[in-house]
């Protein structure tokens, strides 16, 4: 049995852990495609930084945090283009400007449980 | 545990900025000589602010046409409508190829610009009663504002650069638009058999007649990227365009207007022809975007002695390692799109301080 399960002050990971994001992270890789309709990512475990690229020649990649992100809320990466997001969350979305959008993601993860990871909403977000 | 041993997020806790941060996006347009404050909920640990380029153009040459395929926009007889849009002609083709310029649909070409050799251009109406009426004008080199504007019980107009380029011609007695022929989604291209390339921006379908004033004040107003309204004309579909310069095939373009109608589609490209988007445009201006962390209008100091970093080139950016709840981005010499993200900490932004002092405003 894992000693924090067996004496009570010992640290564990946590959403507010420094150290939980001071560690290297445990890598997350996916490259596809998307088109006008929404791409959802969900990541096993909270991020502590994400790297989108936009592999595509010509059509536009959109970079979100909420299915219910304005279009103001978007991060427009334009073809060729990368873009490193340090923020934390579980669930990332994409959409393109045209079907076969291509793109690749490298993400950095932490230990923390996707559970344990708040829903992103309000300002910046989804307004 | 005592309450007095908890730690809580604060400004001057060095954990609050080694977790990794709350996301932050927003992109928006500011127009020339606008300032914009952008708020954050929370203590920024990190900013990247981007200067998109917003003065782009579509360009089509040769027979594929772009149109919305779906979600048809319906018109009823003596309905009106205006379709507006920048032009530029480089070449004029010496045939009467009579392809769509611009129209509000693709039924048989009866409400649409169409390429006239010689003309270049030829303005074409049906009446509910199956007449059609045409009116041929010169354009001239180089961008120019264009107005066409149906009216359901009189006939059409046509403006350049505000200003009426040809005699209005009427509809014969008691005849009106044709709602079948005025329906539709807007069409750019094609420009003819392969020997013309038209540029297009800020081409836009209206659901109404603007008036003679409203031509001109949109003519006046758009050099300037502010988004046009007036109060009696909605904008069925616009296309700026918003997409970044590539070449050809760009096989969809997004519509600004109303969202029910959908983008539009690339159709019936053949490979040596041109639909792409250029990097030309009506506008000269090419703006700088200034990132700052005090307002120029209540601080002189900070244009004076430039206290902000400038983003002067399409997609150049900058990250500042910074903690801050609020900033301020202003255009100089044009309007400038951008993109914005930051990590947010979990410190309130009511705990910290304005910005000031050496660097900032002094």
């Amino acid at each position: 049995m894992a000693l924090k399960n067996q004496v009570a002050n010992v640290y564990g990971v946590g959403i507010n852990n420094v150290g939980s994001y001071q560690v290297a992270g445990r890598p997350f890789c996916a490259t596809g495609s998307t088109s006008t309709s929404r791409t959802d990512l969900t990541f096993p475990t909270v991020t502590k930084e994400i790297v989108v690229m936009n592999r595509h020649a010509s059509q536009d990649l959109y970079f979100f945090f909420h299915t219910g992100s304005t279009t103001q809320n978007q991060f427009k990466i334009a073809a060729g283009e990368q873009q490193t997001f340090s923020v934390k969350c579980k669930q990332v979305y994409l959409t393109g400007s045209a079907t076969a959008t291509t793109f690749s993601i490298y993400a950095s993860l932490t230990h923390i449980p996707a559970s344990r990871m708040y829903s992103l909403t309000g300002s910046g977000i989804t307004e | 545990m005592s309450d007095n041993f908890k730690y809580t997020a604060g400004l001057n806790n060095v954990g609050s900025y080694q977790v990794s941060g709350k996301p932050f996006v927003t992109a928006s347009t500011i127009s020339d000589g606008v300032e914009q404050q952008i708020e954050f909920p929370q203590v920024t640990n990190n900013i990247t602010v981007r200067l998109d380029n917003p003065n782009n153009s579509v360009a089509v040459e040769g027979p594929s046409v772009y149109y919305q395929n779906s979600n048809t926009i319906n018109a009823n007889n003596g309905d009106s409508r205006t379709i507006t849009t920048w032009v530029s002609a480089s070449a004029v083709g010496t045939g009467d190829d009579n392809g769509i310029v611009i129209g509000g649909t693709t039924a048989n070409n009866q409400f649409c610009i169409r390429e006239k050799g010689g003309q270049p251009f030829q303005a074409v109406l049906m009446s509910n009663t199956g007449e059609v009426i045409s009116r041929a004008f010169t354009i001239g080199d180089g961008w120019k504002h264009l107005a066409f504007v149906a009216i359901g019980d009189t006939g059409f107009k046509i403006f350049i650069n505000g200003a009426t380029a040809a005699a209005q011609k009427n509809f014969a007695a008691g005849q009106t638009t044709d709602g079948d022929k005025l329906g539709g989604g807007l069409v750019l291209g094609p420009p003819g058999l392969g020997d013309t390339k038209i540029k297009f921006r800020d081409s836009i379908l209206w659901d109404d007649a603007l008036s003679d004033e409203e031509v001109l004040a949109l003519y006046q107003a758009s050099s300037s990227y502010s988004d046009p309204a007036f109060a009696a004309a909605n904008k069925l579909v616009w296309i700026k365009p918003l997409e970044s310069p590539v070449d050809s095939p760009v096989n969809s373009l997004l519509n600004s207007g109303d969202p029910t109608y959908g983008n539009m589609t690339l159709n019936a490209y053949t490979s040596g022809e041109v639909a792409e988007i250029s990097s030309d445009s009506p506008f000269t201006n090419s703006g700088n975007l200034r990132v700052h962390y005090r307002s120029t209008g209540s601080l002189p100091n900070v244009a004076v002695n430039k206290h902000y970093w400038t983003l002067d080139s399409q997609n150049e950016s900058i990250t500042m390692n910074v903690k801050s709840k609020e900033l301020y981005l202003s255009a100089d010499g044009g309007d400038c799109d951008y993109s914005l993200q930051a990590d947010l900490t979990s410190i309130p932004s009511s705990r910290m301080y304005q910005h000031t002092g050496s660097g900032v405003d002094e």
